[in-house]
């Protein structure tokens, strides 16, 4: 491979750790796609992110 | 009289809602109580809206039944 | 200085969460129907933020039956906010001031902040907020929260009430025995409980309010020395004691809304909510207007001519892929050329005129030589003719290969001899030939009225055949494709920008091929549906936001109910639409557990976000002339739950009486662009963010198991059969093999569902690619080709199984979370695997019985499940403790 390739892969691994690290940081970003916050506790609809007291 | 047999668009006041559960309760808190002004607005197939305290209000027949009018 | 904190607490749907976004800044969704907010929201006032919003669930009173209202009332009354701004709802007067008046017991400074008052002014009705104030004996102000007008002034109120700290005259609200039982036991608490909070105390003393008395904590022998009083009232009023509270406040209620307010005199007997609601909710029609409303969505999101089909393939082919060219201007070669002037249209006519000429040409020419020499001879001259020609290459440049022929003229006098006869262009959607279309006056009057020529003696409308032979065929193979970029303007896809982007940073094939086929081309796959869900998602948001939902609610209640569901039960389908973990999660508002548990279950069967798209897709490739294969997919997930709800609740582990249904109807009102705008925007934000950080990591690393053996060593596009995905889902490729798609692709793209189900429609894109087509849909629908005799059946059964089976990851966490007991995590899995299975084996195995395609083990088998889901609904059902319901009985 050459130097173009190697700095092309590179950028794109980056992303992906980028993107990996940040799912691990805030939690999946929910499909409602109302937020992306939540650590799978979706903030989407009014169903927040609360502990239920059972 | 359950307010379930009243036909619709006609107005009564509530004169008590049998039983004492949480289902009657709730309703007294949406404004059934003895004395208020309801309105049968719709009656379709075992559910009724009821017009009570400027708003409406969905139930399903078996508390309909239980609110005597 | 210390942070102030002002409540913000209300009745649902009196417009406080657009209050709270207002005074705050932020971003929360409102929902129209009794939504779930159970948490409480907080936020900074603009502009002074030092001052702490809390936003309070919406409830219509402190009593300990739900748990909003206990969230809300424990946090009143043991956090204790500096001040409470109490929204409340101007067209629904009554009913609002009930919680105001418990509110107010409560001893806190208080805000009365009466909404809607632009509603209120359109009925032609006027609330003399100076009156109420002093009844209240708190400060009330007139606010819009929806146009922002007064909501800066409430919070400046609430904020001065909080520093005065002295609350003002306390409304009487109860009176003769009642007052005098309160007096007595607000006496006897005396010491025990904080001044301020004591009437409020007193109340639920005499409620006999168990959980309230626990949260204050109230001396257990104080209420046993109040419970005399409290029976001698109850048997005065002949009624129990909560009752007798809540017919006394709206007793008080009624009076003060008597002075309070004056309602217009053209008040019309029936509003026109009530009018609508006739029709949406009639017992007949009901139903079939919200289908007919799901046809209407799914029309303009799906349906062939429709503006989302339109501008997806823009985005697929176009803006995302190769380019486009800009609309409403004229494309004409701007070259010099055989093209020259010709619009791009024409010219890729033409094109395909000669192409057809040549090649039609050329297979005559081989059957030809073939007649002459003996069967095959073509052939073996060829590979003779190449193999000489490779042996003397050479290389102009370095770089350069030897390309065999892949057609050569080998017998000029033969083919001088050859005429290609009725050549024609094959349309691409019929497969019949191209029509004729002459220049004559009549007939391109006709066809500039878009109507069809019928044959004027000049010929057109007729085949358009024509002979070519040697001559013809020379001038024929000069034409080459139309390159669309000398056409007009002409605007490169971000595809194509980046493959050549590449191709100039001197990158080899395979990075080329991980970038633009891997990464983007899956990204890509995804986003190029975002006109589709943005449609979806705009027609959901009008419906939300106009009140109709709730009705839905109340239309599927009547149906749940026969069978022992309540319609509450229904709502999280309702939010399913969106996504399925608030779904999930919107079932917490139902008591029952039983039913809960149901409802959790059932409640991810409604195609969510991420599943529209891969019903679009399937739509977009395989059933484009039949748009109304989207809405039923719609219905048939409603079918499951309304069926599966059925079947459930006829076992023992659901088996119960429907809990009671009691809902407020909000009236109907127009939603704001703003409103609708704003909602659409942020879930479509968050799809195509969903896209960068979940569809993107994960198609990367697909290429790469795509495009590697289990050595690590990279293959060539041919072999990937070798690779790592191949491997991994031949292994499983036999469970998917009765629902005919049984192969490592089609398995590989179920599996990868499961991260999102949206990443089934990039995997198939990515294990496509090896297919012949131009395009990714093309090489899609040559991927089912391959699967069987059954393309469509397969198509249909890939889409029901992914559907229907257990949701993405993160919904099956939340299903497991909101469960409590993992038992009950694995049987909501076992459920909805069995169903989804199910029901793609049933279409399938019997869709191939009816194609033709014979009976097998597998057709057996589908029948037999089906006839045993058949007993499992229409079975007698039990009582609770599992007795035999009787046909007449209850």
């Amino acid at each position: 491979m050459n130097v173009a390739s190697v700095i092309v892969v590179g950028v794109l691994l980056a992303l992906v750790g980028l993107a990996v690290w940040r799912n691990i940081r805030k939690g999946a970003p929910c499909a409602c796609g109302s937020c992306g916050a939540c650590k799978g506790d979706c903030h989407c609809q009014g169903g927040e992110s609360t502990s239920r007291e059972r | 009289m359950p307010i379930a047999l009243m036909s619709i668009g006609s107005r009564h006041r509530v004169k008590a809602v049998k039983g004492n559960d949480v289902a009657r309760k709730r309703l007294a808190t949406m404004g059934f109580v003895e004395g208020a002004e309801v309105t049968v607005i719709a009656h379709s197939a075992g559910n009724y809206i009821l017009g009570v305290c400027d708003s409406r209000v969905a139930v399903d027949e078996a508390l309909a039944m239980r609110i005597l009018v | 200085m210390a942070n102030i904190k002002i409540a913000l607490a209300g009745n649902p749907n009196c417009g406080k969460t657009t209050l709270f976004n207002d005074l705050t800044g932020s971003d929360q969704y409102v929902g129209n129907w009794p939504g779930v907010t159970v948490e409480k929201k907080d936020g900074r006032l603009k502009g002074a933020h030092d001052v702490v919003i809390q936003d309070l669930p919406g409830i219509y009173s402190l009593s300990p039956y739900s748990l909003e209202e206990v969230v809300a009332r424990n946090y009143l009354v043991n956090e204790k906010p500096d001040a409470i701004l109490n929204i409340v709802d101007g067209s629904n007067l009554e009913r609002n001031l009930y919680l105001t008046t418990q509110l107010l017991e409560l001893g806190l400074p208080m805000v009365v902040a009466v909404n809607m008052m632009d509603v209120v002014k359109r009925n032609g009705d006027k609330i003399d907020a100076t009156r109420l104030s002093k009844s209240l004996g708190c400060p009330v102000v007139e606010i819009s929260a929806l146009k922002g007008e007064g909501t800066r002034e409430a919070a400046e109120l609430a904020l001065a009430e909080a520093k005065k700290g002295v609350k003002g005259e306390r409304p009487h609200v109860f009176t003769g025995s009642v007052e005098h039982a309160l007096a007595h036991i607000e006496e006897s608490l005396h010491g025990k409980v904080e001044n301020a909070t004591s009437r409020w105390a007193a109340i639920k003393v005499f409620e006999r309010d168990k959980k309230a008395i626990e949260t204050l904590g109230v001396p257990a022998d104080i209420i046993s020395h109040v419970e005399d009083h409290i029976t001698d009232c109850e048997k005065e009023m002949d009624d129990d004691a909560e009752s007798i509270i809540t017919t006394q406040r709206y007793n008080y209620i009624q009076g003060i809304v008597g002075t309070v307010l004056t309602r217009s005199s053209r008040r019309a007997s029936t509003s026109l909510s009530d009018k609508i609601d006739k029709f949406v909710t009639h017992r007949i029609l009901a139903l079939p207007i919200f289908i007919l409303s799901l046809c209407v969505m799914w029309w303009l999101a799906v349906a062939e001519k429709g503006p989302g089909t339109i501008l997806t393939d823009w985005a697929n082919d176009g803006f995302l892929g190769d380019g486009w060219h800009l609309p409403f201007t004229t494309h004409a070669c701007k070259v010099d050329g055989k093209y020259k002037d010709m619009e791009f249209e024409d010219a890729q006519g033409e094109f395909a005129k000669q192409d057809a000429s040549k090649s039609k040409w050329e297979e005559t020419y081989k059957e030809s030589y073939n007649a002459k020499n003996g069967e095959g001879s073509y052939d073996k001259a060829l590979e003779a003719f190449n193999e000489k020609a490779k042996a003397e290459f050479k290389p102009e440049k370095e770089g350069d290969e030897f390309e065999a022929s892949e057609f050569e003229v080998l017998d000029e006098a033969l083919a001088k001899t050859v005429v290609a006869k009725d050549v024609f262009v094959e349309d691409e959607e019929t497969g019949e030939p191209v029509a004729k279309e002459c220049d004559c006056e009549k007939c391109s009057k006709k066809r500039e009225a878009g109507e069809e020529c019928d044959g004027c003696g000049c010929g057109c409308g007729e085949p358009d055949k024509w002979d070519v032979d040697y001559a013809a065929y020379q001038k024929a193979k000069e034409w080459e494709e139309p390159d669309p970029s000398q056409f007009g303007v002409w605007v490169p896809g971000i595809g194509a920008l980046l493959g050549d982007g590449l191709d100039k940073l001197g990158v080899g094939e395979t990075v080329k091929s991980l970038v633009v086929d891997g990464a983007w081309g899956g990204v890509a796959t995804v986003l190029g549906f975002v006109p589709v869900i943005t449609i979806v998602f705009l027609f959901l948001a009008f419906l939300e936001d106009c009140g109709y939902m709730a009705r839905v609610a109340f239309i599927m209640d009547r149906i749940f109910r026969k069978f022992g569901l309540s319609g509450k039960s229904f709502i999280p389908m309702i939010v399913g639409k969106g996504c399925g973990v608030p779904a999930v999660m919107a079932a917490r508002t139902i008591e029952s557990e039983r039913d809960r548990r149901m409802t959790i279950i059932l409640s991810t069967f409604i195609p969510c976000g991420a599943k529209t798209v891969i019903i679009a897709m399937f739509a977009a490739i395989f059933f484009r002339e039949m748009w109304y294969v989207a809405p039923l997919m719609d219905v048939i997930g409603i079918a499951i739950i309304v069926l599966g709800g059925i079947a459930l609740k006829k076992s023992r582990f659901f088996a119960g009486e429907a809990a009671p249904f009691v809902m407020e109807l909000p009236a109907y009102h127009m939603p704001t662009f703003g409103g609708i705008f704003h909602h659409t925007w942020n879930r479509v934000k968050g799809y195509m963010l969903k896209a960068g950080v979940i569809i993107f990591p994960a198609c990367v690393f697909l290429w790469f198991i795509m495009h590697f053996d289990w050595h690590f060593n990279l293959l060539a596009d041919e072999a990937i059969e070798q690779s790592m995905l191949h491997d991994m889902g031949s292994w499983i490729a036999w469970f998917f093999a009765p629902l005919g798609f049984g192969s490592w692709q089609g398995a590989a793209a179920s599996v990868s569902a499961e991260i999102a189900k949206e990443q089934a429609t990039a995997t198939l894109g990515l294990v496509a690619a090896n297919m012949d087509g131009a395009s990714t849909a093309a090489q899609i629908s040559n991927l089912f080709a391959s699967f069987g005799d059954f393309p469509k059946l397969a198509a249909m059964s890939f889409m029901l199984f992914n559907l229907f089976v257990p949701p993405c990851m993160v919904a099956i966490a939340t299903t497991f979370r909101e469960m409590g007991a993992a038992k009950w995590g694995w049987f909501a899995i076992a459920f909805q695997l069995f169903v989804g299975y199910a029901l793609a084996l049933s279409v399938y195995q019997i869709g191939v019985l009816i194609a033709g395609g014979g009976f097998g083990v597998w057709t057996a088998v589908a029948i037999l499940v089906d006839l045993w889901v058949l007993w499992t609904i229409f079975r007698p059902a039990r009582k609770a403790n599992g007795e035999l319901k009787l046909e007449n009985g209850k």
